[in-house]
């Protein structure tokens, strides 16, 4: 029973005080009744959990008034109570003034022992007898407090009137079940630290069962698709989870109370931290590699990183590294250690935030599990006020409880405060409080943009439409709005043309103001841009709904813009020309260029014409620095790319017709290139070898000097050799030249650098590519040799029967 | 090397093929020992770069063909790190200060004030370095304007060459200090020359019917009618008369974009035609290339009133676009108002036969 | 101070009127454009603006100058008259006295804040170290004064008006309007006109006479015509002929109009013509030539509009809309545009109002 899941039963409350006396009652009688071993788990089930848990609340709320009832400190008990049949032994009861019928757990002595020593790695954090002794307190208290309507929730402070303690914190929820936000939320982050329990606490994690059922109903219980990842070596595959939300939802409660509620330890950095990488680096290894030796929590920690969108972005990144296992402390940096990647953090990680898009946020994003958290109802956040206010003796009517609720917008903090310093009576003429500064969600601004507005009485009236508009856009982010407007309207338009040309003109005098502030920083004219959109709803809205998306495009524009521009700087740094000629002349050419009409058969059967050919596309390959990478296409066989692929920046959808060469021949090219390319390295490195040893005192200039007398020098040699290196590469062997290399290397005889004289072409000093590389490996190890698979270029010698004998 | 466009190249002033008269007169120049600042300028594929590295090889030889590429680091006042690409020789230096955007006018001081302070000890070349300045049309103001007073200053170690389109955005200051050299485009007849002494070193028949197509196909741009010639070459050979020309793909694409603009007038067409946009951007294809490509195609049809009208328009979003910051708005902005137009055109037309 | 010239750098003044080009300095003064070479070095050099000339002979005896600024078409001699009056006033102690920023240099607030100011602080010694008698005060010379930022320009005005009794500022630029108020209020303006052609042609006939050149009167005139006022493109034209061409070359009007840059009148005549004739595809092909042929698009339009205003063939009307039309472009032009596109627009436009006559 301790190796699995907490029973959700566990998580109810004990509810009335007729329920408490029952219990008694039983407990003295249940001995001889045994506790089935095997718990039949309802984790599968979480509609049903999730049912269960709201029926509880409500009964919460039906016996409230009785401030017993909210027993915040006393944990979940231990001795269940179901409203409906359950599974486990129960003995059932009627509750006496409503007739309702309980069941109730039925558990022996014995494993109330068990539980008691249980480790403390579970949902309650108080042990079972701690918790019915403060149920027989309460209970005990409970003729007192009966004359005393109301009192204080809190067991800390019973003063009310000099009590300074924002409502904020003090009723604050302390329990998983007086979370105000929305229950799947909660259930989805403890599912996740849960996740963790085989790596910190080296428990199974016991996954849902999918449930298939007939009638297909089931199907959308699996909403938590993401978080059932956990990979082979029991990790979770989404190491953070990343909270978001608008401000005072209660993101930050629930981190505490769910880490809290899976056994952790918390450990909290926010805003008000010191949050620079170095801070942040010794917090994170001193949190998850150490561990109070003393201390009376022995419990494992769980990060909690608040307001995550204000860190520096070093320190995010730092938090990356960290889950990835990449970090390490300073001093422990020694040689051998420094790349070495443990299995990445083994301690949750829970991060809050406000606003998941931030561009910091964009590597987090990729890496974490993200849990919106929505808004809390405002009838649910109506009645928690009201709550509040009974308890501190406010006298408030629930409507505009509810009123504020929306006004906020779902914010529980910004609610309690006002309901703190407005008081009770003044509540309702001070409703004009503070207006927040609500950032309209993006989506939410669009359609109301491109939407026409309608009230009871028709279309709203223009000058009406233009001050929402204006209203709507002055909070929000002018770019994004514009983009997204951008984005969507030729779908919604109408056909007229007209329209669309006027908007249009309308985003081409809003770029020009953009540019103008930007650029010149003629911020004067920024308000200007506001009035697009005024224009553009004029223009463009209609009246149906509107189907919005996101504009995607733009950011996949930008990655695809900033690749074609790494493609073309790297083949400008190989063949020196400028972006504009490539562009325009050249990369239009090339994939004609580069696809000569090859026959796929071995590279020495070729004719001469198909061998000029070869060696055609080979030194145009090495001039503009490309080269052919074998990769993996997704039906998994293996396919050439060029690298860098300056296809892609030649190559448009639908234009003329390209041919592409055969894998094969590809292949031969592949190889002929490596070929080239390190004998065009051994030419250049030669000859500075040589003319370094001559010239290590002479100052620059005569040295290049020398060195242009040593190329021409070489130049002659080669011309003299070059037609027997152009007949070994036209023939595509490489065995005559190489076979004395192999033959000698073969013995462990390192050769000299023979082949500095066979050179093929004229020298080009632009292949610089693989110059400094190839003066490594010469000057190292000075030979190089490629080992042909299937061919024989194995030594032949004549063995005698008598050496083998 | 390789190319055709390279390999066959003109490495001195003497072997070059057209324009011979300005050859004369640049020999001349850089026989004497005041050689001023140069600013040539002309189409693309006019043969400015080789001109230039001709002169660079009279002025030192066979060293000036000694290249190498390298990055240099400049930091620009607010500690951003910029690298720039140069491709220099012992003696000159080549770059493109448009590389760096806003912050080229601390390139070209700084890459002016190292190479000027640097003094040759080798006595046999000339007393002085050149810098080759690329694209000197899309410099900004101010590096305009720095340009002029370092032109000046050190005008006893370091000659500029700068190699623009066209000399419109130059400063006056500027063009006044330069000797302008003008590089025009070569003729057909130019060209055909030059394309028949290739296929002639090649070894390839060329059947004049096919080099005039190609000819008019690559709109006097010479390196584009070498680089045709050798991609035809490719695709078969030997060259027969009507063989298949390959254009650029963004050619066809451009053109096909325009026929769909012409073809029909609908929000959905242009939402296809902002696509295609999009496309050309991210292939680092210029603005003015597209704009001049659509309205090639867009005016066909028109008659002599609307194409004023159209031509106006594009001339306007152009000039629009290149104040703005995003090309794709006042792209789309100029197909909207071309079916718009074009649109209530044809209406009006078929009105007038009913 | 010998040295001084030997660099060939701006020379130094001498007191002989001629300036000097003795044929033993010939190989560095080779390097030396002519621009720099036969740039005036004393005030009474100074070709043609008579006004400032006088201020400054003022000035230089009393011994009090005031800010100045001077704006006009370039090539006129606005740096030149400062540097030679300075020169004239200051000797030898000329790098001590003046400061000179131009737009290479960094003009930024910092700058101004810094090295301006404290320049501005020094005091100025009425007694040379020669013992010679000098004026009283510093000169900062502001080159290109119209490309300092606004920002700049603030913040120099302060030390404008405290440090005038030891500083004089004198700033130099090609359009007032960039010159933010206040500067320009605290600055007496001198407007530098265009030159006369008179003068401008003997001076170049000096020049060839000191260069050996030779060279038809008629043809200078059509330099200077080309040159439009300004004397520096004047000289580097006849420097950059001499360069192509050699010395002892007898120049023609062709080598002068290919080395400024002018388009032959038969080419936009022919643009002209097939204009009137109203052929669309004619013109478009016409246009195209001309731009590959090198010619650069703002020099089509000066052509142009030369043209065009002197027309007789064309009502106001249309040279209303045409002059229009011209100006946008032109404005376009030098913001970058494409060439093609506005050229094409200002004869499509012609062709319009050709054919609306």
């Amino acid at each position: 029973m301790a190796d699995e899941f907490p029973d959700q039963d566990d998580e109810y409350d004990l509810i009335c005080q007729a329920d408490y006396e029952a219990l008694r009652e039983l407990e003295a009688d249940v001995d001889f009744v045994e506790e089935p071993k095997e718990k039949k788990l309802r984790w599968d089930q979480p509609e049903d959990v999730i049912q269960k848990i709201l029926d509880a609340r409500q009964l919460l709320h039906e016996h409230d008034g009785d401030a017993v009832k909210k027993t915040k400190c006393d944990e979940n008990k231990k001795n269940s109570i179901s409203t409906r049949v359950p599974s486990w032994n129960f003995v059932a009861v009627t509750r006496l003034y409503d007739s309702q019928r309980l069941y109730i757990r039925v558990r022996s002595r014995q494993n109330d022992i068990k539980q008691t020593k249980r480790p403390i790695t579970n949902l309650l954090s108080i042990s079972y007898n701690q918790l019915k002794a403060q149920a027989q307190k309460i209970m005990s208290t409970k003729n007192e407090l009966s004359i005393q309507p109301l009192s204080n929730l809190c067991d800390t402070n019973n003063d009310n009137t000099i009590n300074d303690e924002l409502w904020v914190d003090k009723y604050r929820p302390r329990s998983y079940l007086e979370l105000l936000s929305d229950e799947t939320i909660n259930r989805q982050l403890l599912y996740w630290l849960k996740l963790w329990d085989k790596i910190v606490f080296n428990r199974n994690i016991i996954k849902p069962k999918k449930q298939l059922s007939v009638f297909g109903k089931k199907k959308d219980i699996d909403e938590k698709t993401d978080i059932e990842e956990v990979d082979n070596r029991g990790y979770p595959i989404k190491r953070i989870a990343l909270l978001s939300g608008p401000p005072g939802l209660g993101k930050t409660t629930l981190a505490h109370i769910a880490a809290r509620h899976a056994g952790y330890n918390i450990v909290e950095i926010n805003a008000s931290d010191e949050r620079s990488p170095d801070t942040f680096r010794q917090i994170l290894l001193a949190s998850t590699e150490m561990k109070a030796v003393i201390g009376a929590d022995p419990r494992p920690n769980c990060l909690i990183f608040d307001e995550i969108d204000g860190a520096p972005a070093a320190s995010i990144e730092l938090l990356l590294k960290f889950i990835q296992g990449k970090l390490i402390s300073k001093n422990k940096k020694s040689k051998g250690q420094s790349e070495k990647t443990s299995d990445g953090c083994i301690r949750p990680v829970v991060c809050i935030c406000n606003e998941p898009y931030a561009p910091t946020l964009r590597a987090l994003r990729a890496a974490a599990i993200i849990i919106p958290v929505p808004e809390v109802s405002p009838l649910r956040l109506a009645e928690r006020l009201m709550e509040i206010a009974k308890k501190e003796k406010l006298n408030v009517d629930f409507g505009d409880l509810v009123k504020i609720a929306e006004r906020s917008g779902c914010d529980v903090r910004a609610c309690v405060g006002a309901l703190q310093y407005m008081g009770g009576a003044n509540l309702k003429d001070n409703i004009s409080l503070g207006l927040k500064d609500t950032r309209k969600n993006l989506f939410d601004s669009w359609k109301s943009i491109l939407t026409i507005p309608m009230n009871k009485r028709g279309v709203i009236t223009i000058p009406e439409r233009i001050q929402n508009i204006l209203k709507t856009v002055q909070n929000g982010e002018s770019e994004k709005l514009a983009q997204g407007i951008f984005h969507n309207y030729p779908e919604i338009c109408d056909r007229k043309l007209d329209n669309v040309s006027v908007s249009l003109e309308w985003f081409q005098f809003y770029d020009l103001i953009t540019s103008l502030v930007t650029h010149k920083q003629v911020w004067s004219l920024m308000p200007y841009t506001n009035y697009g959109f005024v224009a553009w709803h004029l223009h463009l809205a209609r009246t149906q709904k509107v189907k919005l998306s996101y504009p995607t495009i733009i950011s996949e524009v930008i990655q695809k813009s900033a690749k074609n521009i790494g493609i073309l700087t790297a083949v400008r740094r190989a063949c020196g020309r400028d972006a504009f000629t490539l562009v325009t002349d050249i990369a239009g050419f090339l994939p004609a260029l580069l696809a000569p009409k090859l026959r796929i058969v071995p590279s020495h059967l070729y004719s001469s014409k198909e061998k000029a050919d070869l060696v055609r596309i080979i030194n145009v390959m090495l001039d503009f620095g490309l080269s052919f990478v074998q990769e993996k296409n997704p039906q998994g066989g293996y396919i050439y790319n060029l690298d860098p692929n300056i296809l892609e920046v030649g190559v448009l959808p639908n234009c003329n017709p390209h041919r592409y060469l055969a894998y094969a021949v590809q292949q031969i090219i592949a190889q002929e290139l490596e070929v080239e390319r390190l004998k065009r390295a051994s030419i250049l490195t030669g000859i500075s070898g040589v003319s370094l040893l001559e010239n290590t005192t002479n100052s620059g200039e005569s040295e290049n000097t020398k060195n242009n007398k040593n190329n021409t020098k070489n130049t002659k040699n080669n011309k003299d050799n070059s037609s027997n290196s152009l007949n070994s590469t036209k023939s595509g062997k490489n065995a005559t030249s190489l076979k004395e290399v192999v033959y000698k290397d073969f013995f462990g005889n390192i050769i000299t650098n023979k082949n500095e004289n066979k050179m093929t072409n004229r020298i080009s000093p632009k292949s610089q590519k693989g110059y400094s590389l190839m003066q490594n490996i010469l000057t190292k190890h000075g030979i190089w040799y490629k080992y042909k698979e299937g061919c024989n270029n194995a030594v032949r010698r004549s063995v005698f029967m008598e050496k083998l004998l | 090397m390789s190319l055709w466009v390279d390999k066959y190249r003109p490495t001195t002033l003497a072997k070059l093929d057209y324009h011979l008269e300005q050859a004369e007169d640049l020999k001349n120049m850089v026989q004497k020992r005041d050689f001023p600042h140069l600013l040539v300028h002309g189409p693309p594929g006019a043969g400015k770069k080789t001109r230039i590295l001709c002169i660079l090889r009279e002025l030192y030889g066979s060293a000036a063909e000694r290249l190498k590429v390298e990055n240099m680091q400049f930091e620009t006042a607010s500690k951003k790190k910029l690298e720039i690409l140069t491709i220099s020789s012992n003696y000159h230096t080549e770059v493109n200060p448009s590389d760096a955007g806003i912050h080229d006018r601390i390139v070209v001081m700084e890459l002016i004030k190292a190479t000027a302070q640097t003094h040759h000890i080798d006595v046999g070349q000339k007393e002085f370095k050149v810098i080759l300045l690329s694209n000197v049309d899309q410099l900004t103001r101010d590096a305009q304007h720095a340009l002029r007073r370092t032109m000046e200053k050190y005008i006893s170690t370091c000659r500029l060459i700068l190699c623009a389109n066209s000399t419109s955005r130059v400063l006056p200051a500027i063009r006044s200090r330069c000797v302008r050299i003008r590089v025009p485009a070569p003729t057909g007849s130019e060209i055909k020359n030059i394309l028949h002494s290739i296929c002639k070193r090649e070894g390839l028949h060329l059947p004049d019917e096919f080099a005039n197509r190609v000819i008019e196909a690559s709109g006097r741009n010479l390196r584009r009618a070498i680089l045709m010639l050798e991609a035809c070459k490719v695709e078969q050979c030997p060259f027969t008369a009507d063989q298949k020309i390959t254009e650029p793909d963004y050619q066809v694409y451009i053109r096909n974009t325009a026929n769909m603009m012409v073809s029909e007038q609908s929000p959905k067409v242009l939402l296809e035609v902002r696509n295609r946009f999009y496309d050309l951007l991210t292939r680092a294809i210029p603005c003015d290339l597209i704009f001049r490509g659509l309205l090639k195609e867009c005016i066909k049809n028109c008659d002599d009133q609307l194409k004023r009208e159209i031509i106006g328009i594009a001339s306007e979003y152009q000039h629009r676009m290149i104040r703005g910051s995003k090309p794709i708005f006042h792209l789309e902005a100029f197909a909207a108002c071309y079916m718009a137009i074009y649109k209530k055109y044809i209406e009006s037309s078929l009105e007038g036969f009913m | 101070m010998h040295a001084f010239l030997k660099t060939g750098k701006l020379g130094a003044p001498t007191d002989v009127k001629k300036p000097s080009t003795s044929r033993a300095k010939d190989d560095k003064k080779d390097l030396t454009p002519w621009v720099e070479k036969y740039r005036p070095k004393n005030v009474d050099d100074i070709v043609e603006q008579t006004e400032v000339v006088n201020v400054i002979r003022q000035a230089m005896k009393h011994g009090d100058f005031p800010n100045m600024l001077f704006y006009g078409p370039p090539g006129t001699g606005k740096t030149s008259i400062i540097h030679a009056a300075a020169r004239q006033m200051f000797g030898s102690m000329y790098k001590d006295r003046i400061l000179e920023l131009n737009a290479s240099d960094d003009r930024g607030i910092q700058v101004v804040r810094e090295k301006i100011k404290s320049f501005a602080l020094r005091k100025a010694n009425p007694i040379g170290p020669d013992g010679k008698k000098c004026p009283p005060f510093k000169i900062i010379i502001l080159d290109e004064a119209d490309s300092m930022t606004g920002a700049a320009q603030t913040a120099l005005r302060r030390i404008m008006e405290k440090e005038a009794h030891s500083t004089r500022f004198c700033l130099v630029c090609n359009y007032l309007s960039r010159i933010i108020k206040p500067i320009a209020s605290r600055c007496t303006k001198f407007r530098f006109k265009p030159l006369s052609d008179e003068k401008s042609i003997s001076r170049l006939e000096y020049i060839c006479n000191e260069e050996n050149l030779k060279a038809d009167r008629s043809v200078l005139e059509k330099i200077v015509e080309a040159s439009g006022g300004d004397l520096r493109q004047a000289v580097m034209c006849l420097q950059s002929i001499t360069r192509l061409k050699g010395k002892n070359y007898e120049i023609t009007v062709d080598d002068a109009l290919d080395v400024i840059g002018l388009i032959p009148d038969e080419k936009i005549n022919a643009l002209w013509e097939a204009c009137k004739k109203g052929n669309y595809s004619n013109v478009e092909t016409l246009l195209e030539n001309l731009l590959l042929e090198g010619y650069p698009g703002s020099q089509v339009i000066e052509q142009l509009n030369e043209k065009v205003i002197f027309s007789d063939e064309l009502s106001d009307k249309q040279k209303v809309i045409i002059g229009d039309m011209l100006g946008e472009c032109d404005y376009k032009l030098t913001e970058g545009s494409d060439e093609y596109l506005q050229l094409l627009s200002i004869f499509s436009t012609i062709l319009i109002a050709w054919k609306s006559s």
